[in-house]
Order: C-alpha cells, then sequence, then structure tokens
C-alpha cells in the first residue's frame, strides 16, 4: 500500500508540474536582475553606514564599537612567500600588515583602526584618531565631510590606509596627492600619509606575498564555503602540546559580496596564548552559537567575514573555521564539532590587525565592549 | 549584456554557459520551484532570484558536481523562508510573465494530492516534493533543507498519511 501511495503521490505531483511556467527568457530576466541587484549595493553603502551607527554600532570615538586596537608583537612567525623581500627586512621595532595579498610594513606602535571612518569621515566631531594606524574597510558614519582641510596629516595624523581598489586591479604606480602617497597593487590600493622620510620608507616596503608572515594565504576556500567543515577535522580538545594559532581573516561569499575574495588581515598567536585560545575554544558548548536566526536576512547568516584558524601542535598544523559575524552558525568549526564562541576564545583572535569595526551580530557582545 | 570573456573561456574548456545551462535545466527549475510554491508567479519570481545568485557566481556555480541540485536548494530555501521573500520581493521580468501552459490534471486524485500541498507547512511541502518528485533521498533532502533526516522522514510520512486518509474518504 505505501509504496503504491508513494507512487501515486509522484505520478500525481509529476502532472501536476505541467502546469508550470515556461521558461521563457529567464537567463536574461536573471541578468537584469543581478543588474539591478549591484546597482542597489552601490546606492545601499551609505545607507548600510547609516544603519551601522543607528545600531549603535558607531565606530566615532566615544561610542560601543571598539577602539582601535593597538597592535602588539614584533614581526615574526612564519616565512613569508614574499615576492621580493623577507621579515628581516623591515626596521627595528616595524611589523608586516597584510591585506588581500599585499603586504606593507608600519612601525611597530601603530594601532589597527577602521580607516573608512577615520580617514572618509574625518570631519565627524569626537574622533580621536591614534597617533598613527594602519586603516582597513569598515562602516562608517556616512557624513559628507567637506574637501578642506581633508583627513590631513594635522587632522588626522599619520597613516597607511588599505582597501580594494576602485580603479581597478591593474598596477598603479605611486602618485602623490595632498601629502597622501598612492599606490595600487595587484588590486590592492595602498594609501600613506606621513611625513617624510617615514613616507618614504614606509612605501618601500609594500610587496605581494601569496602566504603572509602570519602563514595566512591570500586566498582560501572557506570564504567560498563558509559552512563547510574543516578537512580534514581535528578535535580541538584532543590538539597537545600546541605552538602558535594563526588567525587569518577572510571575507566571506554571499548574496552581497561579489568578486574575488580574499584575505582581510591576520595575527598570530604563539606559546602561552595560542594553547590558552585553543583551550578556550575546546570549553565552548557543543553545538555552537550564540545564534539568533530569528532576527536577520538569511543573507546576513554567517556575516561577510570570518576565521580560519590554523592550529600548529605536536601532530602537525589543524584547521579551525570560525563563523563569528552572522545571526546563525556562529562558533569555532573543528570538523568533529562546533564549539559556541566565548568571549575568552574569540577575542585574542579579533584583536590588533583583525579588530573588527562593523557588522557583527549575535556574537558582537562577545567580541565588543557594548557596555564601556 | 553581452558574453563576457570569461564566458566564452568557459565554452572553450566544456563548462556551459549561463544562458545554454539556464535554457537546458531553466523547465525543470519551474516545474520544481512550481510544486513547492504552489502559484506560478511565485515558482517564477523563486527561480529568478535563485538564478540570480547564481548569475553572479557562475564561474564556482559551474564547476560544482550539481549545478542543478545547488540551485534547486536555492528555490527551496528561498521559498521556506519567508522573511527573505518579503524583504527582497522583486517582481518577475515582464518576459517571463503569462508564458505557462494552461491547465493540468484534473483527475480526482490529482486534485487530492494539490490540496494536500496545500494545506502543509512550507518546509514540510518542500520535503514531499524532494522526496517524491525529484526522487532524493531522506539524506539528501535533510541536505538540501538543512534539518535533521529524521525530520525528514517524518514529514513525508505524515503526508503520506494524510494523502491516505484523503484517498480512503473520496473511495467510500
Amino acid at each position: 500500500m505505501s509504496d503504491d501511495l508513494e507512487q501515486r503521490f509522484a505520478d500525481a505531483l509529476r502532472r501536476r508540474a505541467d502546469a508550470a511556467p515556461a521558461a521563457q527568457g529567464l537567463a536574461r530576466a536573471a541578468r537584469a536582475r543581478l543588474a539591478r541587484r549591484r546597482r542597489g549595493q552601490l546606492a545601499g553603502v551609505a545607507l548600510g553606514a547609516a544603519v551601522a551607527v543607528a545600531g549603535g554600532l558607531a565606530v566615532a570615538g566615544g561610542g560601543p564599537a571598539p577602539s582601535p586596537v593597538p597592535a602588539t608583537g614584533p614581526a615574526t612567525g612564519p616565512t613569508s612567500g614574499s615576492d621580493d623581500a623577507t621579515v628581516d627586512e623591515l626596521p627595528a621595532g616595524w611589523r608586516w600588515e597584510s591585506y588581500g595579498g599585499v603586504e606593507v610594513g608600519v612601525p611597530g606602535d601603530w594601532a589597527d583602526a577602521n580607516g573608512s571612518q577615520l580617514i572618509g569621515q574625518w570631519c565627524v566631531d569626537g574622533q580621536e584618531p591614534p597617533d598613527g594606524f594602519v586603516g582597513r574597510p569598515g562602516g562608517s558614519t556616512g557624513v559628507g565631510c567637506p574637501q578642506r582641510p581633508g583627513p590631513t596629516l594635522a587632522v588626522v595624523g599619520p597613516y597607511v590606509d588599505l582597501a580594494p581598489s576602485i580603479e581597478g586591479a591593474a598596477d598603479q604606480p605611486v602618485a602623490v596627492d595632498g601629502g597622501v602617497a598612492t599606490q595600487v597593487v595587484d588590486g590592492v590600493r595602498v594609501s600613506v600619509q606621513a611625513p617624510e622620510p617615514l613616507r618614504e620608507r614606509i612605501l618601500a616596503t609594500v610587496r605581494t606575498v601569496e602566504v603572509d608572515v602570519n602563514g595566512c594565504a591570500t586566498t582560501d576556500p572557506f570564504s567560498h564555503e563558509p559552512l563547510a567543515p574543516p578537512s580534514p577535522a581535528s578535535d580541538v580538545t584532543g590538539l597537545t602540546s600546541v605552538t602558535a594559532v594563526s588567525a587569518c581573516r577572510y571575507a566571506l561569499d554571499n548574496d552581497w559580496v561579489d568578486g574575488q575574495l580574499r584575505l582581510l588581515s591576520s595575527e598570530r598567536l604563539e606559546g602561552a596564548a595560542a594553547s590558552a585560545v585553543v583551550e578556550a575554544i575546546g570549553n565552548g558548548a557543543d553545538g555552537g552559537g550564540p545564534d539568533t536566526p530569528h532576527t536577520c536576512l538569511p543573507e546576513g547568516a554567517w556575516g561577510d567575514e570570518g576565521l580560519v584558524l590554523l592550529v600548529e601542535h605536536d601532530g602537525g598544523t589543524a584547521r579551525v573555521h570560525v563563523r563569528y559575524q552572522g545571526c546563525d552558525h556562529n562558533g569555532f568549526d573543528d570538523g568533529t564539532r562546533t564549539h559556541a564562541l566565548t568571549e575568552e576564545a574569540i577575542r585574542p583572535l579579533l584583536s590588533g590587525s583583525n579588530t573588527v569595526t562593523t557588522g557583527l551580530s549575535s556574537a558582537a557582545h562577545l567580541v565588543w565592549d557594548l557596555d564601556r | 549584456m553581452g558574453v563576457t570573456v570569461a564566458e566564452q573561456a568557459d565554452e572553450r574548456s566544456g563548462v556551459p554557459d549561463f544562458e545554454s545551462w539556464v535554457a537546458a535545466r531553466g523547465p525543470a527549475l519551474l516545474r520544481f520551484a512550481y510544486l513547492v510554491t504552489g502559484d506560478r508567479d511565485t515558482a517564477e519570481d523563486a527561480v529568478q532570484d535563485a538564478l540570480t545568485s547564481a548569475c553572479a557566481r557562475w564561474d564556482r556555480v559551474s564547476r560544482a558536481d550539481d549545478p542543478e541540485a545547488y540551485v534547486r536548494r536555492m528555490v527551496a530555501n528561498a521559498h521556506i523562508s519567508w522573511w527573505r521573500r518579503v524583504s527582497r520581493r522583486e517582481t518577475p521580468a515582464a518576459e517571463v510573465l503569462g508564458a505557462g501552459t494552461a491547465g493540468g490534471s484534473t483527475l480526482p486524485e490529482d486534485e487530492a494530492v494539490w490540496e494536500l500541498c496545500g494545506t502543509l507547512p512550507r518546509r514540510q511541502r518542500a520535503a514531499v516534493v524532494l522526496r517524491f518528485y525529484e526522487q532524493l533521498s531522506y539524506a539528501e533532502i535533510a541536505a538540501v533543507l538543512q534539518c535533521s533526516e529524521v525530520t525528514v522522514r517524518s514529514q513525508v510520512h505524515r503526508a503520506l498519511a494524510s494523502l491516505r486518509s484523503r484517498l480512503e474518504d473520496e473511495e467510500r
């Protein structure tokens, strides 16, 4: 009876499917819709910034979002896949910063910050840019700041700003305008503002890499399959003699982000700091989270970025995928299970160059001092 | 919109270009979407939406083991996620509107099945269509709907029990 009933069910559905619409012009309609959607994305940039502010995710000084986190530690780590330089070529006390396959050396006491806000929104009251910082794209207030005086050295101080090139991927030589030197390298726009000879010294360090100084590749499959578990799986609770953790922060594929997805930044923990963070990950509850899937769109389920952790231990290198920016699927996924995010585990990984300035959803309270 | 260099390269490497693939698989996707949504306009919208996302990353989608499964999954989940449909509602393009075949079966048994589908929650309805129309295994359906295999089995069996009851009532 059951098999017969299933067959009758299948036959009825098959006959009913004949009433489906005809497929005329589907591809052309999809392309047209894609074009509209992309135009909408461009128009939505300012809207997104406004939402970030309205949602309490302001990045200006005094708001609840993170202030720039001073970077720590010297330029150490695995050998870079450098095309034309090595770590040893940096001046003493400097460190490497990487973005999208491009590295640049900066003074070691420079902070990491939201370049979109501090530079693009230089006229917003209450901002106190650190004395020397590395800027990356982030949420911003969307204020139309006047051309003059602009984010000059006197206004925002010295900085290196790293961002996707809006002029295209073709390399462009250094051009100086108003005290800011800008060049495009492998699709990354590097802008440097600093007094000479510091500006020249920074520019001289710019290089492309396939694997950055912290051991992070420029691209990773995780960007395209954010929900796929790492392979091979490695139970983090069983890892012994952990010596280092590379935290590689990547742009993730979703309905709103198209194009080449690359490394956004990286950090590296070593010794006791590395083993402590791995232990903290293992202590997180099974099942992942915190998730609030009812609060946001599926497009935001895993956010625009995530981490790949490369955990070096006595048995080799284990991968852990970390989703923290969305409303769902959050957690540390080691391939055997997903551990919940905890403050002890996630904060050390999202500090320094990996500071997140916008877009956090369900896990915001674990990463940011929202009560501050 | 013209064909891009990348798509021409795809043609040379044997990977189907977007237009060719949609021409071949579009009808099957629409039939599936119609059964899942129960409405022709909604089906068109769901398929166009899924194809739009697939088009944006065609280079990757086309190299997947089963691109149709990828798009089918997007159709099913887009419909299940009603909040997404509300928030991102777009009007199906004019060239597709009104292009459907009229009618469909009017057999009493077919009507009973269709009425039953209309009463099912969206996820359960999608599970039933994936099981009996697409002939997927329970494990495959669970992967598509991102739920457990146990849940899928339960939903399908409950739908079968309801259909059995309806048909027995009609035969009395």
